[in-house]
């Protein structure tokens, strides 16, 4: 397993729901030219069950590929194992991608957020803190399994 | 990827999991982050104070 934390996704004036994500170094946007490699905008992207989840009419979205970007007001917050925030951000852009099984956090996402990973330990570091992945950290059996509804561990539990 | 136990062999249940994407910008989202950042950088240079 790779590095996981809880997080919650909130859209203006709608109430937060809880996920569980994967920290993806190896997922970023397609360098645009050999001089613009990471634009820095934050985004994390999702499957096609979380949009539903915020009622996202996928058919109205602009797509390109396998990716569908919507276009609202979003606030990300990440976790430790005993679910105190560490960190939020404000981000403009869910990217859904079709047939994903999990939530991401891209690159930009974890540049934007200083997140570090540490692979040594399974744990990410931000403000000083060092959060181990929570499948790490925690037994998955205890977790909660709506917690687990779009995260692949699911079927193993 | 098994282990072979006599004649038998046992195949554990892995999964490879690829993480690695390069995610694609629909045009018209493209066009509005490049001409954002544009004149945000053009905002940082004009506040620049001359040297």
């Amino acid at each position: 397993m790779a590095i996981y934390a809880k997080i919650t996704i909130r859209r203006k004036n709608w109430e937060k729901k809880a996920y569980i994500a994967l920290l993806n170094s190896g997922s970023s946007l397609k360098p645009i030219s050999p001089e613009i490699r990471i634009l820095p905008i934050p985004y994390i992207i999702i499957p096609k069950e979380v949009a539903r989840e915020f009622d996202i009419d996928l058919q109205k979205l602009p797509r390109k590929g396998k990716y569908y970007v919507d276009e609202n007001l979003y606030e990300v917050c990440m976790y430790d194992v005993e679910e105190n925030p560490v960190v939020c951000l404000d981000i403009h852009y869910l990217f859904i991608e079709e047939g994903l099984d999990r939530v991401i956090l891209p690159v930009e996402f974890l540049m934007k957020a200083k997140i570090k990973l540490d692979l040594e330990t399974l744990s990410w570091e931000c403000k000083g803190k060092r959060i181990r992945s929570i499948f790490e950290a925690k037994d998955v059996r205890k977790i909660d399994r709506k917690l687990l509804r779009y995260t692949p561990f699911y079927d193993l539990v | 990827m098994g282990f072979r136990m006599g004649k038998a062999k046992i195949l554990l249940p892995l999964t490879l999991e690829i993480g690695y994407r390069e995610v694609e910008v629909p045009d018209e989202v493209l066009k509005k982050w490049l001409s954002m950042l544009r004149s945000q950088s053009e905002g940082k240079t004009g506040r620049r104070k001359p040297t």
